[in-house]
């Protein structure tokens, strides 16, 4: 019996030694948003485009008064790819020509991510970060959109969910378009 | 006893009389969506005496109005004295925007009237005001989205199911007749212009003609367009300010009424929202 216990202890402490020669991992916060500049860059392709009527939605009218699946309506949508590269640049290529698209793009164009405190309150507080493109010409900022990342993204999914808005003059969305990207 | 006891209710109808305020909202039945004014006359409510200004403190079915703290109300919810008697202060307010809640899910608002320093029960009753539900309103016809620029996408819809018109509902073959009116760089609006297919034109169109609307199931048919893509001719300078859309059967409509009503439905006149940056 007492040997019994013995190689009990034993085992688990060596087990527990194992354990903790283990290189330590971080593990993110459950259920966290991931919008780190690292986890944005790579390849990206489009795989639908949802229309919303943020008027609809504010009323909470039925589905059909409020979103509209693009996807199917505009061939070669799902061919859509994006590249987001380290070096602030990107490339949305649009093979077909998808009038889907109207996410801003050109050989100009950059990317950062933008904490929206910063800037005059135009982005629902529950979004930490968004993408924010912009041109340059001769190395200087000329234009800027803001482009919305949607609450999906999650590195853990490999999803990357972009919106564009038309907003009043007030700085309230009246239609969007989800871009909803996963890893390629 | 009994004398007493007519002196005890003399008294609480005196101090219920003092502590009178009287609440107004208008208008009587309104949705999140419209303007309401609240008012109330605080004549007689010793409460207020030498309070001044007052301040709405609300709350709803969807949480509470950006109110402040109860010894600090926002400025944002100062009353407006009337001019011609200091006793009246107004609010207004459309529970929407001034909560910042989705109107769909407004079912009630509550608020009472206090000093910007609540403590001490410096305030009024609690007060509660019904909303209107926000009534989706289908129609044989409608458009996605409700609010468009030139540059974005436009989905006529037509939809059988909701349709009494016998003549359209027996037709499968379904087109629009559309133009748009367009602003020139001077502001000058046009006519009705930039006609795809003129009205006798459509019929002879053909199969694949960009008017025609695509059948998404058997009673629902789709028509989508980028407004600026779709109609081609705009010069330098010139939006387009209004897009008329009217649904009909590819073949041309018969008028006369002698087959029954015309397959075609009326025209709906959509505008477009200005482009911002």
């Amino acid at each position: 019996m007492l040997q019994s216990i013995i190689k009990g202890m034993v085992f688990v402490a060596v087990l527990a030694m194992a354990i903790s020669c283990r290189p330590k991992t971080d593990f993110p916060e459950a259920g966290g948003d991931y919008n780190t500049p690292d986890a944005v860059k790579g390849n990206w392709k489009l795989q639908s485009v949802i229309q919303i009527d943020e008027g609809a939605v504010s009323k909470n009218f039925p589905d059909k008064a409020k979103f509209l699946d693009l996807t199917p309506m505009f061939a070669g949508t799902t061919n859509v790819r994006l590249a987001i590269n380290g070096d602030s640049s990107f490339v949305l290529s649009n093979p077909d020509s998808s009038a889907a698209v109207m996410l801003p793009s050109g050989a100009n164009m950059r990317w950062r991510l933008v904490d929206p405190t910063n800037l005059a309150g135009q982005l629902p507080i529950n979004q930490a970060r968004y993408l924010q493109i912009y041109r340059r010409d001769n190395g200087v900022e000329v234009e800027s959109y803001k482009v919305n990342f949607g609450v999906s993204y999650r590195v853990a999914a490999n999803k990357l969910a972009l919106r564009v808005s038309r907003r009043t003059s007030d700085g309230t969305p009246y239609t969007s378009y989800d871009y909803n990207f996963v890893r390629n | 006893m009994f004398k007493k006891l007519f002196v005890w209710v003399i008294a609480m109808v005196a101090t219920l009389a003092v502590q009178a305020q009287s609440f107004t909202v208008t208008p009587a039945n309104a949705t999140a969506e419209d303007q309401i004014t609240i008012t109330i006359d605080v004549t007689g409510f010793a409460t207020f005496n030498g309070v001044t200004p007052l301040y709405l403190w609300a709350w709803s079915n969807l949480g509470d109005a950006p109110n402040g703290t109860w010894n600090s109300s926002n400025e944002s919810a100062k009353m407006t004295q009337d001019p011609n008697n200091p006793n009246i202060w107004s609010f207004k307010m459309i529970p929407a925007q001034y909560y910042g809640k989705p109107a769909g899910g407004f079912t009630f608002i509550g608020f009472l009237v206090k000093g910007k320093d609540g403590t001490g029960d410096i305030k009024t009753g609690d007060q509660t005001k019904q909303l209107d539900p926000i009534a989706f309103n289908d129609a044989a016809v409608r458009r996605f989205p409700s609010k468009f620029t030139e540059d974005d996408i436009l989905t006529v819809f037509y939809d059988k199911t909701l349709d009494n018109n016998t003549t359209m509902k027996n037709t499968n073959d379904i087109s629009v007749f559309t133009q748009v009116q367009v602003t020139d760089a001077n502001g000058v609006v046009s006519n009705w212009t930039y006609t795809p297919y003129e009205w006798p034109d459509i019929a002879a169109a053909g199969p694949d003609s960009k008017v025609k609307m695509v059948q998404v199931s058997d009673s629902l048919y789709r028509w989508t367009i980028i407004p600026k893509k779709f109609f081609a001719g705009l010069q330098p300078g010139e939006t387009i300010s209004k897009i008329k859309v009217h649904v009909r059967s590819t073949a041309t409509p018969d008028f006369s009424g002698a087959n029954g009503p015309a397959a075609s439905k009326g025209d709906e006149i959509y505008s477009t929202e200005p482009k911002r940056p």
